[in-house]
């Protein structure tokens, strides 16, 4: 054994037991657990089934509403001063527009505004007849700030809610400006995980309309879709809400909300100013009930009452603990794979490798014989260095991806044909064994590693550029570039060089 | 003895009958574009325009027509069904329109035929906004793909091989993409997926020739372009045609074994297999020579130019 072969079978024997080390948390996953260099192969949802979600954060709605939000505080802030506003609208383009009662307020509303609420910028004042409306936007800047506020709240609050779904190994994962894809493996009721994920719950508390005074107010609908009347001043948001559970109460389904300590205070002031009104508790816009204040309410605890059935309770109790959504979602995508598909995927896919692999190794063995073993000990050593290095990356193998394996060993037999035919003509041309392996290997390097790097580029190419399951199909074609460059060059090789591939009377069996 | 399935020595003239290559090639393009552009939108899967897909299986004998009866029956219109995968009792079924409604009355439509009978394999809902975005970003990773491959041609070996390598590139992918329409499969992300592993794999026939071309001017010195290139096919004629075999014989696998889920894959892959190693010998090196040629007479041109000025 010359030192040249020694040196590639030690680098050899390092590869294969660096390999077995990655692919060792597949064999037993309770052994390699946390903390071992690589995680098993996990399998895409194409393969085990589940959901598959994208959504769209309505960022810019973040922004109406956090302008909506100013106009209350301003509008309790200006009633302090007996300041009354009339209205307030918040248009597409984040301007807020602020109706007066006479143009001499307006000084003191720009005061107040630019001492308590900076974000804002003056915009221009129009008259309506005696009625001034005075204009204000928000910066650009401050806009893109509370948008990507936004989106990073919604993926928590996704967060939170899968959580309560009780699913193992969901993915959130934020994509591009603001969209968020959600994977949840197993699962196959997607329109509960639709409910539960894409409802804003936004929860509201104000008073209903008495129909008296200039008290500004909004109407609304209520379950059934009748007209709700109530006053456009927000007593309570979902803010206070720390805990929600689902009650039977009397033959009646009804969340009991807790209170934070705050939202406590809050609750026991309100009901306590507004004994004998009806207090409406609104989500999303509709209008659930509007129970009668007896009494000034203490102990931290509502409830929303309002026809549920014991489903929609229990769903709507996991968003009221999981927080509103800052902005709605809007859903862009979604997929389920039943799980008999992905196992009958699994199978297909490890069918055809095999297939191929069979199909392949004959042709091998038959047209270039004990040179062909060599190809296809090599084959084989590819495949298990590239579920090694898929472990390795962590990565996540699908259906496509099976299909990159599988072409894989094609192109990956390539190396091989291309050496061995260069073999030939070198014998051909009258060297002896020795030297035309050497002459073999070396020239066929060149045209081989220029061959795959354009296979490696299409490969990033779509890993960057595809989605979903697809990409698994770049993973283990890039994957399987690197394998194979290795396998051709190294340990073909190395197996020519251990092997003596003698056939009597000739030099060389290929 | 060696086993041989090709004979050894040849000198077959390539280049000589690519001309009839190149008919037939331009042929099938233009029956690409006729077909691109006459199928409009309806050449996209609903990945690349938005819309819903459901594949089912039924545990009863039927055939399509009566699963499109019984969406016709269910209210749900302008269904396409399709069987999934031959010898199965799996259809899928595509609507245009993602709104949440056309899914919903696409599954009650099944559950009140078939009951029990009907289980959903696969539901997919896409956005149009989704879709076109989807193809722009394929149309430009092709793109990017093209060019990559073309600068690395041009690095690793000189422009006009760049060319040629581009130009059978561009080749492969109209005619693949032809033949694949011409099946009725529709354009998605399993074709772009395809496509670009065809770009990947196809220039490496091409690249091997080229690569034995350098060697051989590094060797002769002296030479003539066409029967150098041409002896080069010869020589590598055996290689080109066995990996192609062995390549072709692994998406062939995939094409029968692999199912309905990734048969567009396969089925693309099979055609570029064929057309790459086709490409390789009929159009790449008569684009390399004509390229060749042009700018051997610009540059006699401007020569001329400059010497008379």
């Amino acid at each position: 054994m010359t030192s040249e072969t020694k040196k590639r079978l030690i680098i050899f024997t390092i590869t294969v037991v660096v390999a077995l080390l990655f692919l060792a948390p597949n064999i037993s996953k309770e052994t390699f657990k946390n903390g071992w260099i690589s995680k098993p192969i996990s399998l895409g949802l194409d393969l085990v089934g589940g959901v598959h979600l994208v959504y769209e954060v309505q960022a810019s709605e973040a922004v109406k509403s956090r302008l909506q939000s100013i106009a209350n505080s301003i509008k309790s802030e200006l009633r302090k001063d007996k300041i009354a506003v009339l209205r307030s609208k918040v248009s597409d383009d984040f301007k807020l527009e602020l109706s007066l009662v006479s143009d001499r307020q307006v000084e003191a509303l720009k005061t107040k505004i630019s001492e308590n609420f900076k974000d804002l910028q003056f915009v221009d004042v129009k008259m309506d007849g005696e009625r001034p409306r005075v204009l204000y936007s928000i910066s650009e800047l401050n806009a893109g700030k509370i948008e990507e506020e936004a989106v990073n709240q919604a993926i928590e609050t996704l967060r939170n809610r899968v959580d309560q779904f009780g699913v193992a190994e969901p993915l959130i994962q934020r994509a591009g400006q603001s969209r968020i894809i959600l994977q949840m493996p197993g699962v196959q009721d997607i329109e509960s995980v639709k409910r539960v994920v894409g409802s804003v719950a936004k929860l509201e508390f104000r008073l209903l309309s008495t129909g008296a005074g200039s008290v500004p107010t909004l109407t609304l609908k209520d379950k059934e879709g009748a007209p709700v009347v109530v006053e456009d001043e927000v007593l309570m948001n979902g803010d206070a809400v720390s805990d929600a559970r689902v009650q039977m109460l009397s033959g009646q389904v009804e969340v009991s909300l807790g209170l934070n300590s705050e939202g406590g205070k809050l609750f026991r002031q309100i009901t306590g100013a507004n004994v004998g009104r009806n207090l409406s508790i609104i989500l999303d816009g509709v209008v659930h009930s509007s129970p009668r204040i007896n009494e000034a309410i203490g102990g931290g605890r509502a409830s929303i009452t309002g026809g549920f059935t014991f489903e929609e309770a229990r769903e709507l109790a996991v968003v009221l603990r999981a927080g509103a959504l800052p902005a709605p979602l809007k859903s862009l995508e979604e997929r389920t794979v039943g799980p008999t598909l992905g196992a009958e995927s699994i199978k297909k896919g490890i069918i055809s490798i095999l297939a191929g692999s069979i199909f392949i190794s004959i042709f091998m063995l038959v047209y270039y014989k004990k040179s062909g073993a060599i190809a296809i000990i090599t084959l084989f050593l590819n495949l298990f260095f590239m579920l090694a290095l898929l472990s390795a990356f962590g990565a996540t193998l699908t259906l496509p991806g099976l299909a990159g394996l599988a072409l894989t060993i094609g192109m990956a037999v390539d190396a091989n044909v291309l050496i061995f035919e260069r073999i030939r003509e070198e014998i051909r041309a009258g060297y002896t064994r020795d030297v035309a392996v050497n002459a073999g290997y070396s020239n066929a390097l060149v045209a081989i590693v220029d061959a795959n790097i354009t296979t490696l580029l299409s490969g990033m190419l779509l890993y960057y550029f595809g989605t979903g399951s697809i990409k698994g199909f770049a993973v283990t074609l890039s994957i399987g570039v690197m394998t194979t460059l290795f396998c051709a060059a190294y340990v073909g090789r190395l197996l020519f060089d251990l092997l003596p591939l003698k056939t009597s009377g000739k030099e060389i069996s290929i | 003895m060696t086993m041989k399935l090709f004979p050894e020595n040849t000198n077959f003239d390539f280049i000589g009958k690519s001309k009839y290559a190149i008919a037939l090639s331009i042929a099938i393009s233009i029956m690409t574009v006729y077909l691109w552009v006459s199928k409009g939108d309806s050449k996209y899967g609903i990945d690349y325009k938005g819309g819903t897909e459901i594949v089912i299986k039924l545990s009863e004998n039927t055939e399509s027509q009566i699963v499109r009866e019984a969406l016709e029956a269910g209210g749900v219109k302008d269904a396409t069904v399709q069987s999934f995968e031959a010898g199965s009792q799996e259809y899928s079924i595509k609507v245009s329109g993602s709104e949440d409604t056309t899914k919903n009355s696409i599954l009650a439509a099944l559950k009140a035929k078939f009951a029990d009978k009907v289980s959903i394999e696969r539901t997919d809902v896409v956005g149009p906004t989704i879709g076109e975005e989807l193809r722009a970003k394929a149309l430009i990773a092709i793109i990017f793909g093209l060019i990559g491959i073309m600068i690395y041609v041009s690095v690793r070996f000189e422009f006009a091989f760049a060319v040629g390598a581009l130009g059978s590139l561009i080749h492969d992918v109209f005619v693949c993409t032809g033949i694949y329409l011409l099946a009725g499969r529709e354009i998605n992300a399993s074709t772009l997926a395809a496509t670009l592993a065809i770009v990947g794999y196809s220039v490496n026939d091409t690249i091997v020739i080229f690569d034995r071309v350098r060697e051989e001017i590094l060797k002769t010195k002296k030479f003539e372009i066409v029967p150098l290139i041409n002896k080069c096919i010869n020589i590598t004629f055996s290689r080109t045609m066995i990996t192609g075999l062995l390549t072709l014989f692994s998406a062939l696998a995939l094409l029968i074994y692999g199912g309905g889920s990734i048969s567009d894959l396969s089925f693309y892959m099979v055609v570029g297999i064929i057309t790459g190693g086709y490409s390789t010998i009929f159009i790449a090196s008569p684009i390399v020579i004509a390229f060749d040629r042009w700018s051997r007479s610009r540059e006699a041109a401007r020569g001329a130019i400059s010497a008379r000025s």
